[in-house]
């Protein structure tokens, strides 16, 4: 099942986001290994945030999409609980592979640049990966179109970041950053927050899934 | 429930009162009003407020809500109670031990009522009802469908309910009528109440926000007016053309939509100084109406966007495409009934579904498979409702739709293991057999390693029977398998499925005659969504003796002729024409009447204005 689901999710341009995310590590990464400056575990975050959305982006954005295209659609619609049999499991698997190739990343940058706990570090990424990713997914299924979705994610998340420096000590902020320690807030406080921050999006996450799932009842809408 | 509709008059009245005499007071900035007297009529407005919503709606809707909840509770077993008190006194404990603010603690905790149970529920009705066997496999499969109804673009149920009032009014002719400036009396009441929110929007108000946002209410009071004024002026004019009415009608509708928000958003200029949150205000509110009132013109004109004439048509195609899919003001959607009452009894065998292109054939089919859900009527598999089990029976089915695809980058074995997996056939000696037997059944097992993108039309349209038949489903439906195909391909093809339903139904649509009289036991002819025969092939042809008429006519006559009658076929005999006409009286002077042949019987049941469908339906049921 992960085997031929794999071959579903790479299918047509995802191996341009994956090259596209790569590309961005390697380039900076490059950077970072001949600075002399010695690199800040918050800058490190920011280069990982940014790989993991290009991982995700495409199959939870346009995965809808695809079946559309490929006019699977109406077969898989008339599959027992296809919801979770076909939609559920190839989006924990977006998550799961983007999660292991994450994890290649950051222990690559931990042995090249700096060293650190690169599974704390993935772990950490993965929190806003997941809430957005899954926000995109859910998107996608009330938008029913790949494109219209891009258009709406990029809107949102340049929202989000705009918010995220207003709300940058917030535990409401989606790209709060665990690694940057604000001057005036303490380390006990700051862990609250940052735990507090996790939940909300993990809870986000699980909120956006469900809806999602529910969404793709309304079967009429995608044909 | 009955004790609260009857208290509703009064609360509203009582509450309403208070209200409106508090007002004043709320208002007032002399120096002894406003310290104590104002406040206080502040408090009461919005404790009065709130509570009139909490008694009349939130809750009785939470009442009703949580005796379901409990009445569902109770009936589960001691395990699931037990782990859902479990995750509960555990979603509890961390609130109370992580959460300080008061506030937050509330809303989990209400959250944790509502999302314990309701996910419970979530769980409890999806993934466990595909594995469940309804029905035996010694027990006959026998479908019947009553009195079925599809309506396309109907409005959802919120929508429908909240519109339930105007229509009985609508059907009992009590809805409001304006033909004469007397009947405006019965908005008198909306101008003084305009007159207030103009003074307090522009007047009273300080803050931007809150001035931005009563504005916003201000005009859709003052839209409101006007649109009834406006049907007002429509009535007169419709009684007795007055141009200057039409002109003035013109110009206020262009001031109250267009003018008086430009008017707004100079205001919120001179108020707020930041020209960027206006201009995005501006481009929100002005691109809202541009929507609006494109909607309105599509709708109203029933402007077919596909087909669009004249000047930048591109441009203009592109932006009606967007209005028609922004919701709520976008487009009105015009529902469209695909089926009309249809009712059927299908058995063992084969069973064809015969009409031309719009039909309501694959809305019949997709229907009965689950994927769609009508609107009225029900679909029964041996006395079970398929609404209320559909994840059970649709593990029965096997459905191929007319358009379909397949992932192309895969090979047939991928692919049918892919689908063999997702119809629960998990254990691999058993997949593999099954993949072997589907790829055998359909003559592509030499094919099996190829990618499905290397495959005909016709390869493709076996893959598709071949992914229909793993999970050896009892109900076989295929939507127009055979069109496209050549025809050995659709001999084939015909004989498979002739096979295939010596032990099942098997429902299968087409609008080639000859595929229907080859092979199935029962047919029913759908036209325009309505059900216009039921019955044996054979019988069909009785319907149309006496209306199958054979004559020569001139040749010179012919043109004329062929106009205005139905010809099945001709064929020229010197300067003669030799027809074959479907009518319902003899169509010229020397016509004989011929034995129909079944397509005669279809093209005749098409063209027939009378049905008495429902007697011929009672009878072969």
């Amino acid at each position: 099942m992960i085997v031929y689901n794999l071959r579903i999710i790479f299918a047509n341009k995802f191996i341009w986001f994956l090259a596209g995310s790569v590309g961005f590590y390697m380039g900076l990464s490059v950077i970072y290994v001949f600075s002399n400056d010695v690199s800040k575990m918050g800058d490190l975050y920011g280069v990982f945030l940014f790989s993991g959305l290009l991982l995700v982006f495409y199959p939870s954005v346009f995965g809808v999409q695809n079946d559309q295209d490929a006019r699977t659609i109406e077969i898989l619609f008339g599959i027992p609980n296809y919801r979770y049999k076909v939609w559920l499991v190839r989006i924990v698997l977006i998550f799961a592979i983007a999660f292991i190739i994450m994890l290649v990343f950051t222990f690559l940058s931990s042995v090249l640049i700096v060293k650190f706990r690169f599974v704390n570090m993935t772990a950490q990424v993965m929190f806003p990966v997941l809430f957005l990713g899954i926000m995109s997914f859910m998107l996608s299924t009330i938008v029913r179109n790949g494109n219209g979705t891009a258009v709406l994610m990029i809107i949102f998340g340049l929202f989000f970041m705009i918010l995220s420096d207003g709300l940058h000590k917030s535990q409401w902020n989606i790209f709060l950053n665990p690694y940057e320690l604000p001057w005036d807030v303490n380390e006990t406080t700051w862990a609250i927050i940052a735990l507090k921050n996790r939940i909300i999006l993990v809870t986000g996450s699980i909120i956006f899934l469900l809806a999602a799932l529910y969404n793709l009842q309304k079967r009429e809408k995608f044909m | 429930m009955t004790a609260g509709v009857s208290r509703l008059r009064p609360i509203l009245i009582i509450a309403s009162t208070t209200v409106i005499a508090m007002v004043p007071l709320a208002m007032g900035q002399a120096e002894f009003v406003s310290v104590i007297g104002a406040s206080f009529a502040i408090t009461v407005i919005g404790g009065l407020t709130l509570s009139t919503l909490l008694t009349l709606v939130f809750i009785p809707t939470f009442y009703i809500g949580l005796e379901d909840a409990l009445k569902w509770f109770y009936s589960l077993n001691w395990k699931n109670k037990l782990i859902q008190l479990i995750l509960f006194t555990l979603m509890i404990f961390l609130i109370y031990t992580y959460i300080d603010k008061f506030l937050w603690k509330l809303i989990t905790t209400i959250l944790t009522i509502i999302i314990i149970p309701s996910g419970t529920w979530f769980v409890m009705n999806s993934l466990r009802k595909a594995r469940e066997t309804v029905i035996s496999t010694d027990e006959n499969i026998n479908i019947y469908i009553q009195s079925l109804v599809k309506i396309y673009e109907r409005e959802n149920r919120w929508s429908r309910e909240w519109k339930a009032g105007a229509r009985i009014r609508k059907r009992l002719g009590l809805e409001r009528q304006y033909n004469s400036f007397k009947d405006m009396g019965q908005i008198a009441w909306q101008v003084p109440l305009l007159g207030y929110i103009i003074y307090f929007t522009y007047f009273y108000l300080d803050k931007g926000f809150w001035i931005f946002l009563f504005s916003m209410g201000t005009w859709f009071i003052l839209s409101g007016i006007w649109t009834s004024f406006s049907k007002l002026i429509t009535n007169l004019n419709a009684k007795r053309e007055r141009r200057w009415l039409k002109t003035m009608s013109g110009i206020l509708d262009i001031v109250v939509f267009w003018i008086i928000p430009l008017l707004n958003l100079i205001w919120f200029l001179h108020k707020w100084e930041n020209l960027v949150v206006v201009l995005i205000l501006g481009i929100l509110w002005f691109s809202g109406l541009l929507i609006y009132k494109t909607g309105q013109k599509l709708t109203r004109e029933n402007i077919d966007i596909y087909r669009l004439e004249g000047r930048f048509k591109g441009l203009r195609k592109t932006f009606y495409k967007i209005v028609a899919v922004v919701p709520l003001i976008g487009k009105k959607k015009k529902p469209f009934k695909a089926l009309s009452c249809v009712s059927l009894n299908i058995g063992n065998g084969m069973f064809g579904l015969l009409g031309p292109n719009g039909a309501g054939k694959t809305t019949l089919m997709r229907i009965i498979c689950g994927i769609l859900e009508q609107s009225y009527g029900k679909v029964w598999i041996n006395g079970l409702d398929t609404q209320k089990m559909r994840e059970e029976l649709q593990g029965l089915i096997g459905y191929l739709p007319q358009e379909f695809g397949s992932y192309e980058n895969m090979t047939a074995h991928e692919y049918l293991h892919y689908q063999a997996m997702l119809k629960n056939i998990i254990d691999v000696k058993t997949r593999e057999e099954r993949v072997t037997y589907v790829l055998n059944a359909v003559h592509m097992e030499e094919r099996r390693n190829d990618k499905i993108g290397s495959y005909s039309g016709g390869m493709k349209q076996r893959m598709g029977i071949a992914q229909i038949l793993l999970h050896l489903p009892r109900i076989l439906v295929v939507d127009e398998p055979t069109a496209g195909l050549d025809p050995r391909e659709r001999i084939r093809f015909r004989n498979l499925l002739v096979e295939l339903s010596r032990e099942r139904v098997v429902i299968f649509s087409t609008h080639i005659i000859e595929d229907i009289s080859s092979s199935c036991n029962h047919v029913a002819v759908l036209n325009k969504g309505k059900l216009r025969y039921f019955g044996k092939p054979i019988d069909m042809t009785k319907e149309a003796e006496g209306h199958v008429w054979q004559f020569n006519i001139p040749s010179r006559d012919f043109g004329v002729f062929v106009e205005k009658h139905l010809v099945v076929h001709h064929m020229s005999e010197g300067d003669n024409v030799r027809v074959r006409v479907i009518s319902e009286f003899s169509p010229w002077e020397d016509a004989v009447n011929a034995t129909p042949n079944l397509e005669d019987a279809y093209l005749w049941l098409l063209r027939r204005k009378n049905f008495p469908g429902s007697v011929n339906n009672e009878k072969s049921n």
